[in-house]
């Protein structure tokens, strides 16, 4: 049987505090094929981050611990790998590529050493071969000068330089999955979009997946193939970006879709949804959303909706589940 | 790079100029002629004024001050009112025990101390973390003069291993340089561990991570480096710790060194040499600072390519 | 990221909502043992300062020819010195002088130097090269050196020491004040506080130097174990208190050449200046964690 190129499978995650854990990833599942860009909307603090970061395994730095699930990668759950065999994975298998240019290579260290450190991790390369392989990986992110770009620091380059090279290094050992966490959000407009084409330019070239975290719709609609939203933890939509854009089901799909400006639209004030994210220690009991919904009903104060497939578009919201179950909620109270 | 250092030391005459005024105005900061202070308590008037004479007391205060400057640039840093030899002399005889007493302790505190430091902060909060954490609060806490005296009792008084005291062989070294050591050691543990815990945060961190190096290769190859920078700096303003520390430690082991003979001379009131003590102390904190930043200049990119 | 903000100020107002400001100090520092046992020792070595010499066993000054150098026994739990005298009930006399001479001094050194800090950092320009310049050449000597230079200047004395400790402890403490005012002055409210009207003297008074007295509250608990250290250094090489006097430096100084007949002279004014010094150190980090944490690690 074929694999996805990524499963995840009911994940579940949480944060250690003083009182136990908090979980703030509830049970998500969604997958990414080989030579598809998904994209991964929400707010701050809904949990997409912190869903890259448990595919990654990168937690152990932060409170955060993966209390549940499976994330499967070709088939293999790597939760259940052992730390060492993770590491061998990390950079060759999957890699990613982080909001910040400015801060995510080392100050002290030249551009090179860092490249090269990488490529002779993975790929079994003399310190000369792997100088070579780095300049290529340098020119194909479209580095001028590459091979004096080796030798200088990361201060002396742009932001945007940064970050192609940072493409370059995740790259070097030709991933099957890139995971890119808001990876223009630092950087300047025109600069956004050199840096997007060319994702979409090594994405095409090399047929690999890339998971697209961001916040920026603008971004999901330039990128994407298929868009999952979250809110608070949850998965509430998800959707072809087509779908997306043409009849969003979620109310806060809906929500996210107006507050976006549009070019030639008149210029009236921009549409925001009312009040904040939950706070994870004190969430609502039904419907996560509901108190910033204005559809809300009453069942949607009582029980969380199913996630709902209804032809690949999913949603989890009352006002699109079968008639009978919302009915029998509701008798059954 | 050359520019900054030029700049650096260049930068370095007005506050030596300063410097050496302060402790020009040392003198006649005493209460008393300082004529009368020079000659000594049984001196007679004549003898007063031939020594206000010879010492140039009579001129202005500027004009001495010029001749205390060219006088220093020349070597001569006046005369013992104890035993009449030039301070200079006297001062050259002890400044080398003291030279490598220093450099022994700074140099084990340093190795120690980093150690110490990055262990804490790869064990961050762990036991390993606690136990460092322990040592360097009371490395800092004790007193250096209880610490020699404790390790007399116990390595010469008791077990008879290692000299109480002087400056013969390599062995009178170990126990002065471990009791002034020990401050600075804790307060070099204490840097590196925030310091390295400091980098551990970094998003390059997470970006090494993610790339898929190990412990080590984070550690002792991403953010070592990056914490020993800062770690540099502090060590030399810790450098004066030590110096200070060198007075009381050199007193308890009856170490013929600087800080033994600062003592000696201030119970004597053997005025020129503490004035010139005190002007070879700072100047060694001073010197020892700007290496420090020369150094910082050279681990860290940003400056150097400036 | 767009609210992040709006997130964190929720959750300010939800921890801030109940108890006063104190009882919210409170309860964090309670968690910190080191530091809690720590406040328990120094509470302990106030009442010592303050009751000492009314309730210890034995008169400090007092000698006893029949029980010289004794070791420590159940009847002298620290032992007696060379003049009989108990040690324990020498130290708890001594409290009161090696505890008030570092406190003073360092409140001395915090006046001023916060004073010095707030002028710098406020005014700027030429005020504050000036200040700093002066702290600069006053950071060329190494402290004790500079206390060294200054009882050589006025005697020995134990009102030489403290200013001589109360020099150093100046420019650290106008330069951690003045970081602190140039933060605090770029915030919002001095701002607001300008536009209405409010003179300099006001603003510094009533909104930057609230803003700073977390910071300088730890920094003077740290700098007393420096000054209790540096006070019993010069106390230890004769240029302190009077050798006879039950201060600790002292007490040690005189007690060096019993180093080998008698080492319970040695050990224990040493251990009690140990666990002050450790005690006041425990408790400034602990207090520097809750109250000005951006300073931690």
């Amino acid at each position: 049987m074929a694999h996805h190129l990524l499963e995840v499978k009911d994940l579940q995650t949480g944060f250690r505090t003083d009182d136990g854990i908090q979980p703030v990833v509830h049970g998500v599942s969604f997958h990414v094929d080989e030579g598809e860009i998904v994209g991964i909307v929400g707010e701050s603090g809904c949990g997409k981050s912190v869903t890259s970061l448990s595919i990654m395994r990168l937690l152990h730095d932060t409170p955060g611990e993966v209390i549940g699930g499976e994330i499967l990668y070709k088939g293999q759950n790597l939760l259940a790998l052992p730390e060492k065999k993770m590491m061998q994975y990390r950079g060759k298998e999957l890699s990613m590529i982080f909001q910040e240019p400015m801060t995510s290579l080392n100050p002290v260290l030249k551009i090179g050493r860092q490249l090269r450190e990488t490529i002779q991790l993975h790929l079994n390369m003399s310190k000369k071969q792997a100088h070579e392989h780095a300049i290529e990986t340098l020119k194909a992110v479209g580095i001028p000068r590459a091979d004096q770009i080796m030798n200088e620091y990361p201060h002396q380059l742009s932001g945007g330089m940064r970050q192609r090279v940072i493409i370059g290094m995740q790259i070097s050992c030709s991933p099957s999955l890139l995971i890119a966490d808001e990876p223009t959000t630092a950087l300047d407009v025109t600069i956004q979009a050199q840096i997007l084409n060319l994702m979409k330019k090594i994405q095409q070239e090399t047929n690999m997946g890339i998971l697209m975290i961001t916040h920026d719709l603008g971004v999901v609609a330039e990128m994407c193939d298929r868009v999952i939203v979250m809110y608070a933890g949850r998965i509430v939509e998800e959707a072809t970006v087509e779908e997306l854009f043409e009849k969003p089901k979620h109310p806060y799909t809906q929500g996210l879709i107006q507050s976006v400006p549009k070019i030639g639209s008149p210029a009236k004030r921009l549409y925001s949804i009312p009040g904040t994210v939950p706070n994870p220690s004190n969430m609502p009991k039904g419907c996560k959303f509901a108190p910033r919904c204005k559809h809300v009903m009453d069942i949607c104060h009582m029980k969380e909706p199913d996630l709902l497939d209804d032809n690949g578009q999913m949603t989890r919201c009352w006002l699109y589940q079968r008639e009978e179950e919302r009915g029998a909620m509701v008798h059954g109270q | 790079m050359w520019q900054y250092i030029l700049k650096r030391v260049l930068s370095l005459i007005p506050l030596l100029l300063v410097v050496s005024f302060v402790i020009f105005m040392f003198i006649h900061l005493i209460p008393g002629d300082p004529a009368r202070l020079m000659a000594g308590k049984d001196a007679t008037y004549e003898e007063v004024q031939a020594v206000r004479v010879h010492l140039g007391l009579d001129k202005p205060l500027l004009e001495q001050y010029v001749l205390y400057l060219k006088d220093l640039l020349s070597g001569n840093l006046g005369y013992s009112i104890k035993s009449g030899a030039p301070v200079a002399d006297l001062v050259a005889e002890r400044i080398w025990p003291t030279l490598g007493l220093t450099f022994m302790s700074i140099i084990w505190a340093l190795i120690v101390g980093m150690l110490i430091g990055v262990i804490s902060a790869v064990f961050r909060n762990k036991w390993p973390d606690h136990l460092g954490m322990l040592i360097a609060v009371s490395g800092i806490s004790l007193p250096n003069f209880w610490v020699g005296l404790v390790l007399i009792q116990l390595f010469s008084v008791k077990l008879g291993i290692l000299p109480t005291g002087g400056a013969t062989d390599w062995k009178s070294y170990i126990l002065p340089s471990f009791a002034l050591g020990a401050g600075i050691m804790a307060m070099i543990a204490r840097f590196t561990r925030s310091s390295m815990v400091n980098s551990l945060k970094q998003d390059y961190i997470r970006t090494g991570r993610s790339k898929g190096l190990g412990g080590r290769q984070i550690v002792f190859g991403h953010a070592l480096k990056n914490s020993l920078i800062p770690v540099v700096t502090v060590a030399g303003l810790q450098f004066g710790f030590l110096l200070g520390g060198s007075v009381v430690v050199e007193t308890v082991f009856s170490f013929p060194g600087l800080g033994r003979l600062l003592i000696d001379s201030i119970q004597f009131r053997d005025y020129p040499v503490v004035q010139a003590e005190i002007l070879l102390f700072s100047l060694q904190f001073i010197l020892v600072n700007m290496l420090v930043d020369i150094v910082y200049s050279f681990l860290n990119p940003k400056i150097r390519y400036e | 990221m767009s609210n992040v903000p709006v997130e964190t100020a929720t959750a300010e107002i939800v921890v801030n909502q109940s108890p006063t400001r104190f009882q919210g100090f409170w309860r964090s520092f309670r968690k910190k043992k080191p530091a809690l046992y720590s406040f328990y020792f120094v509470l302990l070595l106030i009442l010592t300062m303050l009751f000492g010499p009314s309730v210890v066993p034995y008169d400090p000054a007092l000698p006893d020819y029949n029980k010289v150098l004794e070791s420590p026994s159940a009847e002298h739990i620290f032992g007696t010195d060379e003049y009989g005298r108990d040690i324990l009930s020498r130290l708890a006399v001594g409290a009161r002088i090696s505890l008030s001479v570092s406190v003073s001094a360092v409140l001395i050194g915090m006046i001023v130097g916060t004073i010095l800090g707030l002028i710098s950092g406020f005014f700027g320009k030429w005020v504050d090269k000036a200040i700093m310049r002066v702290c600069d050449v006053l950071f060329a000597f190494p402290d004790l050196i500079l206390a060294i230079g200054i009882v050589a200047i006025l005697g020995p004395g134990l009102k030489n020491v403290v200013i001589a400790v109360s020099f150093f402890s100046i420019p650290s403490f106008a330069r951690i004040v003045r970081g602190a005012t140039l933060e605090v002055k770029e915030m919002l409210f001095v701002e607001a506080a300008k536009s209405i009207g409010a003179s300099n003297t006001r603003i510094i008074w009533k909104h930057i130097l609230p803003e700073t007295v977390p910071t300088i509250i730890v920094y003077f608990t740290m700098k007393v174990g420096t000054a209790i250290l540096a006070a019993a250094s010069l106390s230890f090489l004769g240029l302190g208190a009077e050798p006879s006097s039950p201060d600790w430096g002292a007490m040690l100084s005189m007690s060096r050449d019993y180093i080998d007949s008698a080492f319970h002279l040695v050990f224990f004014p040493g251990l009690i200046i140990f666990l002050t010094v450790l005690a006041f150190n425990l408790l400034g980090d602990g207090l520097r964690d809750i109250l000005d944490p951006k300073t931690k690690d």
